[in-house]
């Protein structure tokens, strides 16, 4: 059961546009002294830009400690997400606690950044992955002074940083950072054309492989496929929630199968929920119609 | 070791018989912080006692306790012969082989003012040694 509360992640075209692109920016940015180029995964929410970003750290991570296995003390990766209301203190302690460095509560927004910025550089971290960035609100001063330590971090670290959340194009922070940043959009799969419908096809095939059910027959969840879509509404965020959750009601209720019935049981998001409603009222009409 | 403590980034590894509070600044140097700071929190919240805790040193530094004792004299009460009584700069050559290029305070043992592998003299000088005489 613990398996399949994980499960495996599916490699989509997003998360390899992803990886491709991080590491090209790191290593372009090795020798950059400043204005180093960075990355913003932004879109809507349940469209894997968590799961893109934290597996670009995980592949630039392995690729690191499989080329210097000697160096254990080395931190290639740093992720940090950005507290609600975050003032620059904040965001610096957040970095601090990422790495574990004990600091009073006396200790003023500077020490706390020195002692960051002196450590990242001597653990020599190459990528800075900074989440939930849509919690800086630019419009306020504190969000907009919590973007510019950002910078500063940016300026002082030898490192790539990588944004995920909504867009930070908004007002003149915005436009430096439009200015610096690459971006990539996650969205909904769509099921429209012939080959979006495969895509979708494929994605399921994937998590059908990882299950792990006795009485599962291979193929019964690529059938659905149609009717997961329309749950779902192409998040592959709900997809993996509705897959995996079904497969613990199967394990649960002893099946050990997962039917449309299984996969009726489980409750999604409130915004899949609504879209899922939305669109059986305004097919209900046209059949009626019919 | 402690389980609510987390393993400082950047670990140091002791200098033989060093002795404890040279050991904590070095081990907040490397890591940027204040000694003060770092004491204190390897000293553990509301005590009054001096040296650092074992158990927080042995989580903050990610080695296991058998190894700081055996570095560290001050942490096994019972290592800490009459010979401990006083302590005296490493030779800087064998710090160095370390790769610690900072001075490093050790317990006195065996001869106190020489280095017998490097033949260096690690005692006072001059008007130091007869202020010390």
């Amino acid at each position: 059961m613990d398996y399949h509360t994980r499960l495996a992640i599916v490699a989509t075209a997003t998360i390899r546009q992803v990886a491709s692109t991080g590491r090209r920016l790191v290593l372009l940015n090795r020798h950059e002294v400043s204005a180093r180029r960075g990355l913003i995964v932004t879109g809507p929410s349940g469209t894997g830009k968590t799961t893109a970003v934290t597996q670009l750290g995980r592949i630039h991570e392995r690729a690191v400690r499989r080329r210097h296995p000697e160096e254990q003390t080395r931190l290639p990766v740093v992720y940090v997400t950005v507290p609600p209301a975050a003032t620059p203190r904040v965001l610096a302690v957040e970095f601090a606690r990422f790495l574990g460095l004990p600091l009073s509560t006396r200790s003023n927004q500077a020490e706390v950044t020195n002692a960051v910025c002196g450590v990242l550089g001597d653990l020599r971290t190459e990528l800075v992955i900074v989440d939930e960035i849509h919690n800086l609100n630019l419009g306020t001063r504190t969000g907009a002074e919590a973007s510019d330590q950002l910078k500063y971090f940016s300026e002082r670290m030898s490192a790539t940083f990588v944004y995920a959340g909504a867009g930070l194009f908004a007002g003149p922070r915005g436009r430096q950072i439009a200015g610096r940043f690459a971006s990539l959009t996650t969205a909904p799969f769509p099921y429209g054309s012939t080959a979006q419908r495969e895509q979708w096809q494929a994605l399921v095939a994937t998590l059908e492989q990882a299950l792990c059910l006795h009485r599962h027959r291979p193929g019964d969840l690529l059938k659905l496929d149609a009717y997961l879509h329309a749950r779902t509404d192409g998040m592959i965020g709900s997809l993996s929630h509705l897959v995996r959750g079904a497969a613990i009601e199967a394990i649960l209720d002893g099946s050990e199968a997962i039917t449309k019935a299984t996969l009726e049981s489980v409750r999604l998001d409130h915004a899949a929920e609504l879209a899922h409603r939305q669109r059986s009222k305004t097919r209900a009409p046209s059949r009626q119609a019919s | 070791m402690s389980p609510f403590l987390r393993r400082l980034p950047v670990p140091v590894a002791p200098f033989p018989a060093e002795t404890v509070s040279p050991y904590v600044t070095r081990l907040a140097l490397a890591n940027h912080l204040k000694p003060a700071t770092l004491a204190d929190y390897l000293r553990g919240p509301g005590t009054t006692r001096r040296r650092p805790d074992p158990g927080h040193l042995t989580a903050a530094t990610g080695m296991s306790r058998l190894v700081l004792q055996q570095a560290l004299p001050e942490l096994d009460p019972h290592r800490l012969s009459p010979q401990h009584g006083c302590s005296r700069l490493a030779c800087r050559f064998c710090a160095a082989a370390r790769g610690i290029y900072s001075p490093v305070r050790c317990w006195a043992m065996g001869y106190p003012d020489v280095c017998l592998r490097h033949r260096h003299w690690t005692g006072p000088y001059g008007a130091e040694r007869r202020g010390a005489n």
